[in-house]
């Protein structure tokens, strides 16, 4: 149904979004696009019914390229429903109204048969006693429902969802994910951008894995999920945050990183105890133990699963062992062992690497 | 509705109680009377500004000269204390029944007396020539005399104008004038006075129709030299100085200047309030069907108000739309016009459009001013749509775009009916504003309400009651504005 082919896009020439983007739509099939933030998921949704003009590259709809100028948008988007984060309800229409504006005006539907199909829709997302209230009355999930019975009712062949349920409280998202598995149940075609991971897992029939603007990896459910074969996916999966440093001299600014730390820490809610933990254990790294031989990378990485935190660090152009080093101040390299479950130290080329594992306490 | 009727009305009488209370006597000590120029060196004297008494009075030392704009307006400053004397010519006290308002001459000085003549552009030598040779003509057959007696000696007010055929056909001979008894004044509603009636036996010789043009005295050299006016009929002194810029006629009056004063000791019978108000409603309103120029000035401020708002809108619109667009320069172009439009004050682009732009054209003047408006009014209402339009989120286009609806049915269907909301309260502000400020088209010669008021208050030297009457009908029209505009959004927003 949908082909697309070398896909990019390019905002400025500093950033660019969608590299290379390719793959295929069936009917019936129901995509979710999942990935890191800022990786192109919504652009690449946006781009295939033209709300971005794509750099370069083919879409092909039914045989016929969306691409060329000639092409009829607004046809092409009349079977091309499009579900927004923000729900974009026409605020000056009533819910009912905002149902059956688009037959009336543009399937040419009489009044009277727009309005029982806007009711049986309506009906179908549960609210049929709000059809005659303004958008501003609804709750948010309402909203996003509206949205929906909106969309459906220009009968469109493929539904683009664009993260429909990142505005919504956490209580509402139940409903909206509810009905859009209703759809699913339905077999409508649907392509659905979204940082729900179970919902994914258990609507759709693909994933595409998003990652620096091409698709990184696709699959099915479980091939994403259960097996992913790339590292970033893999890391994506396992839901491992990363807190990165890079440091050139022994004149860094301390304050700075234990803020960043303490930041890092908070954000997955981390013991308070981890926290002074990681500081300490940076701190007499930096300070006591490395020998400042080069640049110096510092992650932290935190999986979220296993709950366990891994430090790296690698001092580039060190050509020998830190941790064994005569001259190395022992009783910091003593608290470092204390603090740590595992510290080990590999060489590649002229660097040295410590790793570092603490599970959470 | 029905309470706002009487908040009105609670309003109109505050006015016009504040006006009586103002004109109440003020306590002042009676003062010494100058006998001659020697003496008035250390007093406030008042003259219209441009005229020959101003540039006499600049030469005294110690003089302040307070300048003004019309004979109403000096006959006010002398009662009210503004000024200590007047300079005017002899004849100002005809005109005005100064009698009853205590204002006497202290003293005439026939060292600064000079001739009034007619004034000509310069290019213009012709119709001078024909002129002086018609004035030859009159004088001789007595026609001359029998006009100064009717105007000048035996009282201005009584007076009648004779009948002068008065052609319709053929190019109008634009005359400029100033409101100044007995020389040019309305009375009914027609220009009448000595000048008056000369430029129409004028024109009956000449066999062309004459078009009376009220302006400022200091506005009549530039329009007389841009070609907006063909000639000048204000008693204008015939000075060597203006003689650099005007062609004038052979002289047709002989005045001398006097120095006027406000005896403020003798009292007068002033009568009751609801007398006063009385005899103030017949002299502005009834006498010589003087409501009549306020129904003409209402027509004239309604005539350019509303044109403008239309013009202006559409105009408007095309502004917003250029500036919304992607094209870089057509962006700019929209930007600066916007710009210039805000930063310069609509008095002075009226003044450029009229003497400038349309300097030489023979369009009229109600029209320059819609244009000059119209042009104002398009650059405050494009920024209104412009925010209007932006306050609307970027999703409702998109959610109809996506729906299917092309660009310009996504615009008038959902992003225009959203904006409307923010634009009318904002639009319905400047529209009552541009009312307002058409108050300065009499400056361009136009006759719009305000002005009417001036040209009655320069027959009845009665400042109060017109401006208070002009200013409550300006409100009224204000808030009949705004309600009218909010009626049509209500009807709009049901359907």
């Amino acid at each position: 149904m949908i082909t697309v082919n070398h896909l990019s896009k390019v905002f400025a020439p500093d950033l660019v979004v969608l590299k290379d983007v390719n793959c295929e739509i069936a009917k019936g099939e129901v995509i979710s696009i999942i990935g890191p933030s800022g990786t192109g998921k919504s652009t690449f949704l946006r781009c295939l019914n033209r709300l971005e003009q794509p750099t370069s590259g083919e879409i092909i709809i039914d045989g016929e390229n969306i691409l060329n100028p000639k092409v009829d948008l607004a046809r092409l988007r009349m079977k091309m429903g499009m579900v927004f984060q923000n729900f974009n309800l026409f605020n000056h229409l009533s819910i009912i109204e905002n149902v059956m504006v688009g037959p009336v005006r543009l399937l040419g539907m009489s009044r009277e048969q727009a309005y029982a199909q806007a009711m049986d829709l309506l009906d179908m997302v549960g609210l049929v006693n709000k059809a005659n209230a303004m958008p501003d009355e609804l709750s948010g999930g309402q909203k996003q429902r509206v949205a929906i019975a909106r969309c459906l009712s220009m009968k469109p062949e493929i539904i683009l969802f664009d993260e429909p349920t990142s505005a919504l409280d956490p209580t509402m998202v139940s409903e909206v994910l509810s009905v859009i598995r209703q759809l699913a149940r339905q077999g409508m075609t649907m392509a659905i951008v979204t940082h729900e991971m179970k919902f994914a897992r258990d609507v759709s029939t693909r994933i595409f894995f998003m990652n620096e603007g091409i698709i990184y990896e696709e699959g099915t459910p479980v091939e994403i999920f259960d097996h992913p074969k790339k590292p970033a996916t893999q890391a994506f999966i396992n839901r491992i945050r990363t807190l990165e440093f890079e440091v050139t001299d022994r004149h860094y600014d301390l304050h700075a990183m234990n803020g960043q730390i303490e930041n890092f820490c908070r954000k997955y809610a981390l013991a308070e105890q981890t926290v002074h933990t990681l500081q300490l254990l940076i701190e007499e790294l930096l300070t006591n133990v490395l020998p400042y031989t080069g640049k110096i990378h510092i992650d932290i990485n935190f999986t979220e699963k296993e709950c366990g935190l891994d430090i790296c660090c690698i001092q580039e152009n060190c050509r020998f062992s830190i941790l064994d080093n005569p001259q190395a101040d022992e009783l910091s390299i003593q608290i470092i062992k204390g603090y740590c479950d595992k510290v080990e130290e590999t060489a590649d080329d002229n660097n040295k690497i410590i790793r570092m594992h603490i599970r959470k306490r | 509705m029905r309470h706002s009727i009487f908040y009105i009305f609670l309003l109109s009488l505050c006015m016009v109680a504040l006006g009586s209370c103002a004109r109440s006597e003020k306590d002042k000590p009676t003062q010494e009377i100058a006998t001659s120029a020697d003496q008035i060196p250390g007093h406030k004297v008042a003259c219209i500004r441009g005229s020959l008494q101003d540039l006499m009075l600049t030469q005294f030392e110690g003089v302040e000269v307070v300048r003004l704009g019309t004979a109403a307006e000096l006959l006010l400053a002398l009662e009210q204390g503004t000024a200590d004397y007047v300079m005017m010519d002899s004849l100002f006290i005809i005109g005005s029944r100064n009698e009853e308002r205590n204002i006497f001459c202290c003293f005439t000085m026939e060292l600064c007396s000079g001739n009034a003549g007619f004034g000509f552009r310069k290019t213009d030598v012709e119709l001078c020539n024909r002129m002086n040779y018609f004035m030859d003509s009159i004088r001789q057959r007595g026609i001359c005399d029998e006009m100064r007696r009717r105007w000048v000696c035996e009282g201005a007010d009584k007076a009648l104008m004779p009948y002068i055929k008065r052609y319709d056909t053929g190019k109008p001979i634009r005359v400029a004038t100033m409101p100044d008894v007995p020389f040019s004044f309305v009375q009914n509603r027609e220009w009448v006075g000595y000048e008056m009636e000369m430029m129409y036996r004028f024109g009956e010789y000449m066999h062309r129709p004459i078009q009376v043009v009220d302006m400022q005295f200091g506005a009549m050299v530039p329009a007389l030299n841009s070609g907006k006016v063909d000639i000048i009929a204000s008693f204008m002194y015939i000075t060597p100085e203006r003689q650099k810029s005007v062609l004038f006629s052979d002289p047709y009056f002989y005045c001398t200047n006097a120095c006027f004063y406000h005896d403020n000791g003798r009292p007068v019978n002033k009568g009751s309030f609801i007398e006063r108000l009385k005899r103030s409603l017949y002299a502005n309103l009834v006498e010589e069907q003087r409501w009549m120029l306020l129904v003409d000035g209402l027509c004239a401020t309604l005539f350019i108000t509303i044109l403008s708002i239309l013009f202006g809108s559409i105009l408007g619109a095309g502004l917003c739309w250029l500036r919304m667009r992607k094209g870089k320069f057509a962006q700019q172009t929209a930007r600066v016009y916007v710009e210039l439009m805000l930063g310069i004050p609509v008095l002075v682009i009226l003044m450029i459009m009229f003497y400038v732009v349309f300097g030489s054209s023979a369009i009229e003047p109600v029209w320059v001013a819609v244009i000059a408006f119209s042009l104002v009014f398009a650059a405050f209402s494009s920024e209104t749509f412009r925010t209007g339009i932006s306050s609307v989120d970027r999703g409702q286009t998109e959610a109809g775009l996506a729906m299917g609806f092309t660009k310009n049915q996504t615009f008038v269907r959902f992003v225009m009916p959203q904006a409307l909301k923010k634009i009318i309260p904002v639009f319905k502000a400047q529209a009552v504003s541009l009312l307002k400020e058409t108050s300065v088209v009499g400056y361009i010669a136009i006759g719009d309400l305000t002005e009417a008021s001036d040209v009655i208050r320069s027959r009845t030297f009665d400042a109060f009651f017109p401006l208070i009457l002009v200013s409550i009908i300006y409100f009224i029209l204000a808030w009949l504005m705004a309600k009218g505009l909010e009626h049509i959004i209500k009807d709009k927003k049901k359907a």
